[in-house]
């Protein structure tokens, strides 16, 4: 580009694609932080569920939690390494709102029984993703966010439906537990895992 | 009544140049000579017009041990686009 003189219909145009590149970059590099988080979210439940149903003493396994946490920060420091060559305010309100999403799913353990957590991980990830998904002008992980939202209605009918069916001991002891780690090792992959392979799948198109 | 066009922003690479930083906090000199395919010699030049007239911000410091540009527009920047926009709309017209 050199310093040239242009028309009137020249500059607009320069104008429109300049902003236009900055935008698409907005979209550079959030499939990937989905992707670690979502797959170890996934695979750390998933071993959960295997230690419900095959060890007799399980709950002090239940400490494998914070696994998500160590695991999902130690694979950002590795794969997430970005050069920051432009900051924007989108990039920055993105940041904000998960480091704020990070702190409280991080409390949660330790406000009070672990009853109702995988609903409110669901619906504090599935409002990360359906905004995160509405600044970037994503209407399919918007959607996807949204009925990650709605799917938390899936706890309350699983106990009603296992209520009919288990007896209170069960009931209160491993078989819900069980079950309810599948439904959110489901919900967590269709929501962090299949968002990140989206916005990766839409940052490779935007590249070539 | 046609408006007169910032001569500072009307020429091809500045006006890149504030269109990139408009939408942006801030951005570093690699990534704007990447996004305007300018030369850094020539890109260099046109950032210092645009400093000296108060338009851009452009801070020099180190990333580790390499040193790193990074550049940010200013308000009056932010007013001056706004006015060559305005004077853009009244040549184009019913075109924008």
């Amino acid at each position: 580009m050199e310093e040239k003189r242009m028309n009137e219909a020249e500059s607009l145009e320069l104008i429109i694609s300049m902003i236009n590149d900055s935008r698409a970059r907005m979209t550079k590099n959030l499939g990937t932080p989905f992707l670690i988080w979502g797959y170890t979210t996934v695979i750390v439940s998933i071993c959960q569920a295997v230690i419900v149903a095959c060890v007799e003493d399980f709950y002090p396994y239940l400490w494998g939690w914070f696994a998500i946490p160590v695991v999902g920060w130690l694979l950002m420091l590795l794969f997430n390494k970005q050069e920051k060559t432009v900051t924007n305010y989108i990039d920055r309100c993105i940041n904000a709102l998960w480091c704020a999403i990070g702190v409280a799913a991080f409390l949660l353990p330790f406000l009070g029984s672990f009853e109702g957590i995988f609903v409110d991980v669901i619906l504090l990830i599935g409002v990360g993703t359906a905004t995160t998904a509405t600044v970037i002008k994503d209407k399919v992980v918007k959607r996807i966010g949204y009925a990650a939202i709605f799917s938390s209605l899936l706890f309350p009918v699983t106990r009603w439906v296992l209520l009919r069916f288990l007896t209170f001991e069960q009931f209160a002891g491993r078989e819900r537990y069980l079950v309810e780690c599948i439904i959110f090792a489901v919900i967590m992959f269709l929501l962090l895992v299949v968002s990140g392979h989206i916005l990766n799948y839409k940052k490779k198109c935007l590249k070539n | 009544m046609f408006k007169e066009l910032n001569p500072l922003l009307h020429s091809e690479l500045r006006l890149a140049v504030v269109s990139l930083l408009i939408s942006v906090e801030s951005a570093d000199f690699v990534y704007i000579k990447e996004q305007t395919k300018a030369t850094a010699g020539n890109l260099s030049v046109q950032l210092d017009k645009l400093q000296k007239a108060g338009y851009i911000k452009v801070e020099k410091g180190f990333k580790g041990k390499m040193p790193r540009t990074t550049c940010s527009i200013t308000p009056e920047g932010v007013s001056a686009f706004e006015e060559y926009v305005k004077a853009l709309r009244s040549y184009l017209g019913d075109k924008i």
